[in-house]
């Protein structure tokens, strides 16, 4: 069969609805960065993929810009999450809840 | 051929992120990160992004997911309290649901006539650094200097944040 | 790879393969060839380095294995370490404790596919050469984490952290440092920066510009703690942690951490040699008569500068290692990307 772009986009759902599955289940502050992080991938894929379906290396641009984008939001999420770390000693999103108190 | 390596890589793609989610250890579940999106370069690959492809191990695995490592490897054991036990019943349906919608929105996208494909092979040198490059400096340039702009402020925030109660070196 | 496939079609019994079939074959003697020169590196450099440092420090070294200086000793510690017992600790992870050595090994070998060893000879002549090695040699830091994870020991996970964070740091220099070289060939495909140096020394890129020299000496130190080697040797200081991120491997999977470090150590030397000391050319023009073995005795001589290097230098502290890193080199390497730029554009080799 041949590959469509069809494919891509439902691939790239798949993977986009593990990675909300994920943040939703899980607890651990750390591994709810790493859902975004494979939700921005998925992201990524879409992107690819239509740059392919066009013929124009644009979105491989804006796939760029996600990729800087990521990298600064795993920098300053994980600087939070340490200094959250450093003040309550847990990083577990149950046992953050001041604000809703 | 194409059609072998994206099942190959998209299935793995997908193990990679299944298997992240469902680990309780945070250190296997970023190793399992770092499988998808090894798994994800291969599929830029398949769409003739081979840039993106090495920028994808580069970045991602190279640097990001080890910065996740670092920390997770720094602030805690193995599995944390809150993820041994694992979620009240009946809360299942309701995480279920959205999903299964999704799940079933999608498999009707895979009905054959309405599959949208590519219109032959790329062009030769599409996706290459020299094309990626002339974009990123021509037609995108204020994008690419408003980029700068956002990983300089990601620098000092997670430098701001990071700090903790040390003090400044001009207080 | 292309001279490896004609060369198998003329071969009698080769001649009627197809080309798929003759791809695959010629991958998989490019693949062994690749091994075998890794492994044989990996001997040979154990006892250069016993050697070179008996020399720094008026010994002899290994003299007796072999008669002749020892030179059996490295192959003598080869069996005696695939002899040795294969212990897995009771309590590390016992997936990721096996699986850690293949990933570290794997990272090293794949870089080594981009390496341009003689005109036309190298295994995948990749239009983004360069950038690959780069790309595949970051795949060590993951291999490094997950050893000193998986361990289940406070000195094996200090030690994969500081080599984690000094391996991350460390390329950030190593890969900008090539980037006026880039610059010049305006190209990443490791041939042609290699073909751009043709003409004698003084068209190595090295000497091509001041600028250019100062980089090639930023290579140099970023390249030393990328290996993990002194006075870069962080991860595995013996008198602060055990061993490092190795310490609770033994026998064949130990063998493994050994043989990507030498295999690593030959890379950047190599990568060195064709990207700044003019690849297989040799310095006076029309003596490339043996362009390969050229190119390997750059880069024996370069491991050599490296071994010098490790064993008269003392080792420096974690603080000053980070910050000769972010606050000298990285800046410096900036700069000479800046100055050749200018130097390019005045002496209007660009529009």
């Amino acid at each position: 069969m041949e590959i469509t772009l069809t494919h891509y986009l439902v691939l790239a759902g798949l993977v986009f609805l593990t990675g909300m599955v994920g943040f939703v289940v899980r607890r651990n502050a750390l591994v709810m960065l790493m859902c975004i992080e494979l939700m921005l991938c998925a992201v990524n894929i879409v992107f690819a993929a239509f740059s392919r379906l066009h013929g124009d290396a644009g979105g491989h641009v804006f796939v760029l810009m996600n990729f800087a984008v990521a990298a600064s939001e795993a920098a300053i999420g994980l600087a939070i999450l340490v200094e959250i770390y450093r003040r309550r000693r847990t990083v577990n999103v149950d046992d953050l809840k001041t604000l809703m108190e | 051929m194409e059609g072998l390596l994206f099942w190959f890589c998209g299935s793995l793609l997908l193990l990679g992120g299944v298997m992240m989610v469902v680990q309780r250890s945070a250190v296997v579940s970023a190793l399992w990160l770092v499988f998808a999106f090894l798994s994800a370069a291969g599929i830029f690959a398949v769409l003739g992004g081979t840039f993106l492809a090495v920028m994808q191990v580069l970045v991602y695995a190279g640097a990001i997911m080890v910065l996740f490592l670092f920390v997770i490897m720094m602030l805690q054991g193995p599995v944390m309290d809150g993820e041994r036990r694992l979620m009240h019943p009946a809360l299942w349906p309701l995480i279920a649901a959205p999903p299964a919608a999704v799940l079933i929105m999608l498999a009707g996208f895979l009905r054959g006539d309405r599959m949208v494909g590519f219109a032959g092979a790329p062009a030769p040198g599409f996706g290459s650094v020299v094309q990626v490059a002339t974009l990123l400096l021509g037609r995108y340039l204020l994008a690419f200097e408003l980029i700068s702009i956002i990983l300089l402020v990601a620098l000092i925030g997670a430098l701001a944040v990071g700090r903790g109660e040390r003090k400044l070196p001009w207080k | 790879m292309d001279i490896l496939t004609a060369l198998l079609q003329g071969l009698p019994g080769f001649g009627g393969m197809s080309d798929q079939g003759l791809f695959i074959t010629g991958a998989a003697v490019m693949a062994t060839l690749m091994f075998t020169v890794m492994a044989l590196c990996a001997i040979v450099f154990t006892w250069m380095e016993r050697k070179v440092a008996g020399f720094i420090q008026s010994r002899y070294g290994p003299m007796r294995t072999g008669r002749w200086h020892g030179w059996a000793q490295a192959v003598a510690d080869m069996l005696k370490i695939l002899g040795k017992e294969d212990i897995i600790p009771a309590e590390a992870d016992k997936g990721l404790f096996v699986f850690a050595p293949l990933v570290v090994l794997l990272g090293s070998l794949l870089a080594w596919v981009a390496v341009p060893w003689a005109p036309g000879f190298v295994a995948a002549d990749l239009d983004l050469g360069l950038f690959f090695i780069f790309a595949a040699s970051s795949m060590v830091v993951i291999g490094i984490l997950m050893a000193g994870w998986a361990s289940n020991n406070k000195w094996a996970l200090y030690g994969a952290a500081r080599g984690a964070a000094q391996m991350v740091s460390y390329e950030i220099p190593l890969a900008l440092a090539t980037i006026p070289v880039i610059m010049h060939v305006g190209s990443l495909n490791t041939q042609d920066i290699v073909i751009a140096q043709q003409g004698g020394i003084w068209h190595w890129f090295i000497l091509r510009d001041p600028f250019l020299f100062v980089a090639f000496w930023m290579y140099f130190i970023a390249s030393i703690a990328e290996t993990n080697r002194g006075p870069f040797d962080m991860p595995e200081t013996e008198s602060e942690l055990v061993a490092g991120y190795h310490t609770e491997y033994t026998g064949m999977r130990f063998a493994f951490f050994f043989l990507a470090e030498y295999a690593n150590l030959f890379l950047v030397s190599l990568i060195a040699v064709f990207v700044f000391l003019g690849g297989w050319w040799s310095p006076i023009p029309g003596l490339d008569f043996a362009p390969a073995l050229t190119f390997v005795i750059k880069g024996i001589l370069m491991v050599f500068l490296n071994m010098w290097v490790r064993w008269t230098l003392p080792r420096v502290r974690v603080d000053q290692l980070m910050y000769l890193c972010w606050k000298v080199m990285i800046p410096v390497t900036l700069l000479c990307i800046v100055g050749s730029g200018i130097l390019m554009i005045t002496s209007g080799a660009v529009g």
